[in-house]
C-alpha cells in the first residue's frame, strides 16, 4: 500500500517535471537562445570550412539573452552576408571570437568596416574562429593561401593566443616540442560516434542550449559550490620563455604559410579595455606582458605591420569616454572597438612602408578590385 | 549559506527536510526539533564557524536570563526581575554595539574631536541584529509574563530556526513556540509542502530575476566617481532601480523564508504587503518590513509613551523610534539620516491627519481615484528620496545623487539619442551611469509589478481559492514536480551570475 502510494506520487511528480520542461521548451524556442555554430565535418579543410555552409545560428548572452543576434553562415561556413570566392585575392582577417563577431551586426565588424574604409565591400574576408589561437592562425593561414590567394592579412592577437597555442586538443592546431623548437600539429576529430550523435540531438533542445550556453551550467559548477574550499584560480601566466618561443615560431611560420611578405601582414594586439574603465576590473592575464612586448618588438623587427591597440584605446577613451565593448556583460568589441581596429588595420595596409617601399594595399587599387 | 546557492538548494535543504520528516515519521518529535536546531546552527556556521560561539553564548545567556525572570515571577521578586531584565538588555545591546557600532563610534569621535583612536578590524557577525532583537523581545515578553520558556532545545530552535535566522522576519516567541510544540507540525503534509514550495519559488524568482536583473543599473550611479556629474536621467534611473531592487530582494528573501518554514508546517509572519501601494507613510510602514515595524512599535515607540502624552511627545517618540530604526540598519550617518527623514515624514503625516480632523474640507468622505493616485505617488517619491541615503556609501555620495535628481547637473541626454531627439533643448553626452533603453524597460516593468500585480501572499491565496484541482493528491505532486523544475532553473540562473547576497544580510 505504502509502496503503491509512493510510486503513484513519484509518477505524478515526474509528470509535473515533464510538463514544465515541455512548457519551457516551447517558450525558449521562440526566444533568442544561443545556438553555437555547428562544426563542419570537412575535417581536412577545417577551419577554412568552419561550419556547414548556410548554417543558421543565434547568439545571445547570459540568462537575460541580451544582445541577441541571428544569422546564417556563408558558403564557407563563416559569418558574412556574401559568399567567399576562390582565388579572389581578398584581404583576410583572422582571429578568434572577436573576428567571428557573432555579438555584432555584420556591418559593425572589423572586416566589414575595413572593407568599407578600403571602398571595396566584399574584398575583406573575416575568418574568425572562436577559441582559436596563434598556432591556429598559422594552420588556417595555409588553407586560406591555397584557397583565396590573399593580397594581405590582418591578424588579431588577443590575450591567451600565445599560451593556448601550446594546449593540445582534438580538432585543433597546436604546437608540440620538436627538438629545441616547436612544430605545428593538427589533431583531427574522430568520426561521429554514437555519443556525438546523441549530444547533437540533445543540443537541438532549446532548454539544454539555454542551460549549457546561456547559463553556462555544468555539474562541475554545482559541485564546486558544494566544496568547502573555493577552487583555486588559474595561475596567472608566468611562462614568458615558453610564450616567447611561441612568438618566434609564429613569426617565422606566418609569412610562408600565408604566402605573403611580412609587410602585408598586419598584426593588431588587443588590450584589456576594462582596465581602462576601472583598474579593479582588469582581468588576470594568460599571456605575460613581457611576451606581448616581445611579440611587438620581434614583429616590427621582422617587417610585420604592427598596431598595439592599447595606447589607441586609452587615448580615445580619455577623449570620448565611449566604451569599446559590450560592457559590462561581454568583453568582446562593439561597433566602436571594431571601428578602432579597422582604422588601425587600414592605416597599416595603405601606408607606405619604411625605407620607401610601396604600401601593401593602395586604397584606390583595393576599391578597384 | 544563501537560500539561492547550490549548496543550500541541493544539499542542505533536502538533507535537513529528509531527516526531519524521517524523525517525525517515527514520532520522535523532540529529536526532530533538535535536528532542526542543529541544522540551523550548521547553516549559520557555514558562513563563519567562529561566530557560532557568539550565537550560542547569546542563546545561553538570554535563555538563562529568561529562566531567572521566571524564577523571579514565581517567587514574586519584581525588583530583581527588573534588574535581570536591565542587565540582560544591556548585555545584548553592548554586544550589538561592539560588533556593529564600535567602528562607527570611533570614526565619529575621531571626526569631531580630531583624535586618532583605532580599533582592530571588527567583522559584523551575520544576522546579529536579527537574533539580538528576537531575544530582546523574548526577554521583555518574559518579564511581562506573556511567555514562559524553560526548555533549552525549543528555545534554541526558536532563535536559530534557519529560515529566519539571518535576515528575519523578526519573530515573537509567543507566535512560534506553540507551532513547535504541536504534533501536527511533525508530519509531512503535501498541501503545506506545496504552498511552501510555491512561496519559495516566488521569492527565488523575485530575487534572482527581478532584483538581480535590475541590480546592474544601481552601482554605476551610487558608485560613480566623485568628479562625475550625474545627469537627471542617470540619477533617477539609478535611484528607481535601487528602490525596486531593494523591495524585490528583501521581499523575495522573506517569501523564501516563509516558504521554507511552511514546508515544515510552521507559519512565519508576513513581512511585506505591497508597500509601494501605500497611500501615506504610516501605511507604508504597516506594509514594509512589517515584523520590524511591529518590533519598533511594541518595544520602543509604545514604551517611550507612544501617543499617550500629547502631540509634542508623540512627535518626539516617532522621531526617536525612526532614528534608532535607521541606526539598527547600519552604523553610519546615512542610515541615521534615512531614519530621520522617515521620522519627519511620519510627523508631517500625523500633523496632516490632525488638520484633516479639524477641517472637513481636507478629508473628503471618499477620496477620488486621482487623489488616491497622487497620494500613492507622493508617498512613493518620498520613500525613493530617503532610499538615496540608505544606499549611498557616504553623505557626499548621497548628496551627489540628489544633486542629479533635482537637475542641478542639467538635463543631459544620451549621445545616441541625438539623432532622434536633436531638436530638444538638451545637452547630449556620453552617460556613463545610464543603462540605455533596457533600463527604462526594467524600471517600467518592475513598477508595473509593484503597483498592479498581486503580491506573493495574494497570489498564493488566489491559487488556494481557485485551483480546486490542488485538493487532489496527484495534482499536488504534479505541481510539486513542475515547481522543482522552476526552482532548478532559477538556481541555475542564479549560478550563472554568481550567488549574490541578499541586501538585508548586511544589517
Amino acid at each position: 500500500m505504502f509502496m503503491a502510494r509512493l510510486l503513484s506520487r513519484l509518477f505524478w511528480f515526474a509528470c509535473g517535471v515533464l510538463a514544465m520542461l515541455l512548457l519551457l521548451e516551447v517558450a525558449l524556442r521562440v526566444m533568442p537562445v544561443s545556438v553555437p555554430l555547428p562544426r563542419s565535418d570537412q575535417h581536412s579543410r577545417w577551419p577554412l570550412q568552419y561550419t556547414p555552409p548556410h548554417a543558421p545560428y543565434s547568439y545571445s548572452i547570459g540568462w537575460k539573452m541580451q544582445n541577441a543576434h541571428r544569422g546564417v553562415t556563408n558558403n564557407y561556413g563563416h559569418v558574412a552576408p556574401f559568399d567567399f570566392v576562390r582565388g579572389s585575392h581578398p584581404v583576410i582577417v583572422m582571429g578568434d571570437s572577436f573576428v567571428e563577431s557573432l555579438m555584432n551586426d555584420y556591418p559593425d565588424s572589423l572586416q566589414a568596416q575595413l572593407a568599407h574604409k578600403l571602398g571595396a565591400p566584399e574584398s575583406v574576408y573575416g575568418l574568425g574562429v572562436s577559441g582559436m589561437s596563434a598556432s591556429g592562425y598559422v594552420g588556417l593561414g595555409a588553407l586560406a593561401r591555397d584557397e583565396f590567394a590573399p593580397s594581405a592579412a590582418v591578424i588579431l592577437i588577443t590575450d591567451g593566443d600565445l599560451s593556448e597555442s601550446l594546449v593540445p586538443g582534438a580538432g585543433s592546431y597546436f604546437l608540440v616540442p620538436d627538438g629545441a623548437g616547436l612544430k605545428l600539429r593538427y589533431e583531427p576529430l574522430r568520426g561521429e560516434s554514437l555519443t556525438t550523435k546523441v549530444r547533437k540531438a540533445i543540443g537541438d533542445i532549446a532548454v539544454h542550449r539555454y542551460f549549457q550556453v546561456n547559463l553556462q551550467f555544468s555539474l562541475d559548477k554545482v559541485f564546486a559550490g558544494l566544496r568547502s574550499e573555493p577552487a583555486s584560480a588559474p595561475r596567472a601566466g608566468d611562462d614568458t620563455p615558453r610564450q616567447q618561443q611561441v612568438v618566434d615560431w609564429f613569426l617565422d611560420a606566418l609569412p610562408a604559410q600565408l604566402g605573403l611578405a611580412p609587410g602585408c601582414v598586419a598584426l593588431l594586439l588587443d588590450s584589456d579595455r576594462y582596465a581602462l574603465y576601472k583598474p579593479e576590473l582588469a582581468s588576470a592575464r594568460k599571456d605575460t606582458l613581457q611576451a606581448r612586448a616581445y611579440l611587438i618588438a620581434q614583429a616590427r623587427m621582422r617587417g610585420f605591420q604592427v598596431a598595439d591597440l592599447e595606447p589607441v584605446f586609452r587615448a580615445q577613451y580619455a577623449r570620448d569616454r565611449i566604451k569599446f565593448d559590450h560592457y559590462p556583460i561581454d568583453r568582446h568589441w562593439n561597433r566602436v572597438g571594431h571601428g578602432v581596429a579597422a582604422e588601425q588595420a587600414k592605416q597599416l595596409l595603405v601606408t607606405p612602408l619604411a625605407g620607401g617601399q610601396r604600401a601593401c594595399l593602395a586604397q584606390d587599387a583595393a576599391a578597384a578590385r | 549559506m544563501l537560500f539561492n546557492s547550490y549548496e543550500f538548494l541541493f544539499l542542505f535543504l533536502p538533507a535537513t527536510l529528509a531527516v526531519f520528516f524521517v524523525l517525525s515519521g517515527q514520532r520522535w518529535f523532540k529529536a526532530a526539533a533538535a535536528w532542526l536546531a542543529l541544522a540551523s546552527i550548521f547553516f549559520y556556521g557555514y558562513w563563519s564557524p567562529r561566530y557560532v560561539v557568539l550565537l550560542l553564548v547569546s542563546i545561553a545567556l538570554n535563555f538563562s536570563a529568561g529562566r531567572a525572570l521566571l524564577w523571579c515571577h514565581a517567587h514574586e521578586r519584581p525588583g530583581r526581575a527588573r534588574l535581570v531584565l536591565v542587565v540582560a538588555l544591556v548585555a545584548n545591546l553592548l554586544a550589538l554595539a561592539w560588533f556593529k557600532y564600535a567602528n562607527f563610534f570611533v570614526a565619529s569621535v575621531n571626526g569631531v574631536a580630531g583624535t586618532g583612536w583605532t580599533l582592530p578590524e571588527i567583522v559584523l557577525p551575520i544576522g546579529i541584529s536579527f537574533f539580538t532583537f528576537t531575544q530582546i523581545a523574548f526577554l521583555v515578553d518574559t518579564y511581562k509574563g506573556k511567555v514562559r520558556e524553560s526548555k533549552i532545545v525549543p528555545y534554541t530552535l526558536f532563535v536559530t530556526f534557519f529560515p529566519h535566522l539571518i535576515a528575519g522576519p523578526v519573530l515573537h516567541h509567543a507566535e512560534m513556540m506553540p507551532q513547535f510544540d504541536r504534533q501536527s507540525t511533525y508530519r509531512f503534509r503535501t498541501h503545506n509542502f506545496l504552498i511552501g514550495t510555491a512561496f519559495f519559488a516566488l521569492g527565488l524568482f523575485k530575487k534572482v530575476v527581478l532584483a538581480d536583473g535590475i541590480q546592474p543599473y544601481v552601482g554605476p550611479v551610487f558608485e560613480a566617481d566623485p568628479g562625475y556629474a550625474l545627469s537627471l536621467l542617470e540619477a533617477w534611473g539609478g535611484v528607481l532601480a535601487y528602490t525596486l531592487q531593494l523591495y524585490f530582494d528583501f521581499s523575495g528573501y522573506s517569501d523564501m523564508a516563509i516558504g521554507l518554514s511552511k514546508m515544515i508546517n510552521v507559519d512565519l509572519p508576513l513581512n511585506f504587503n505591497s508597500p509601494y501601494k501605500a497611500a501615506n507613510i504610516a501605511e507604508f510602514w504597516r506594509r514594509w518590513h512589517m515584523t520590524l515595524s511591529r518590533f519598533l512599535r511594541d518595544y520602543l515607540y509604545i514604551p517611550l509613551g507612544g501617543n499617550r502624552r500629547g502631540e509634542a511627545q508623540r512627535y518626539a517618540n516617532l522621531m526617536i523610534t525612526m532614528l534608532l530604526g535607521g541606526l539598527w540598519h547600519g552604523a553610519g550617518w546615512t542610515f541615521v539620516i534615512w531614519g530621520g527623514l522617515h521620522g519627519l515624514y511620519l510627523i508631517v503625516h500625523q500633523a496632516w491627519q490632525g488638520l484633516r480632523k479639524r477641517f472637513a474640507i481636507l478629508a473628503p468622505e471618499r477620496p477620488s481615484l486621482l487623489g488616491h493616485g497622487v497620494a500613492v505617488l507622493v508617498t512613493f517619491l518620498s520613500v525613493v528620496v530617503a532610499w538615496v541615503f540608505f544606499r549611498a556609501t557616504s553623505l557626499d555620495a548621497a548628496l551627489r545623487v540628489l544633486q542629479g535628481m533635482v537637475g542641478l547637473n542639467g538635463l543631459a541626454l544620451p549621445l545616441e539619442w541625438r539623432e532622434s531627439f536633436g531638436a530638444l533643448p538638451a545637452q547630449f553626452r556620453v552617460l556613463e551611469a545610464w543603462g540605455g533603453a533596457r533600463q527604462f524597460a526594467w524600471i517600467g516593468v518592475l513598477l508595473l509589478f509593484v503597483w498592479s500585480v498581486p503580491n506573493s501572499q495574494q497570489i498564493i491565496e488566489l491559487l488556494k481559492k481557485h485551483a480546486a484541482a490542488l485538493r487532489r493528491d496527484h495534482w499536488r505532486w504534479m505541481s510539486l514536480g513542475s515547481l522543482a523544475v522552476v526552482v532548478f532553473l532559477l538556481a541555475a540562473i542564479n549560478g550563472s551570475h554568481g550567488s549574490s547576497e541578499f541586501i538585508y544580510f548586511n544589517f
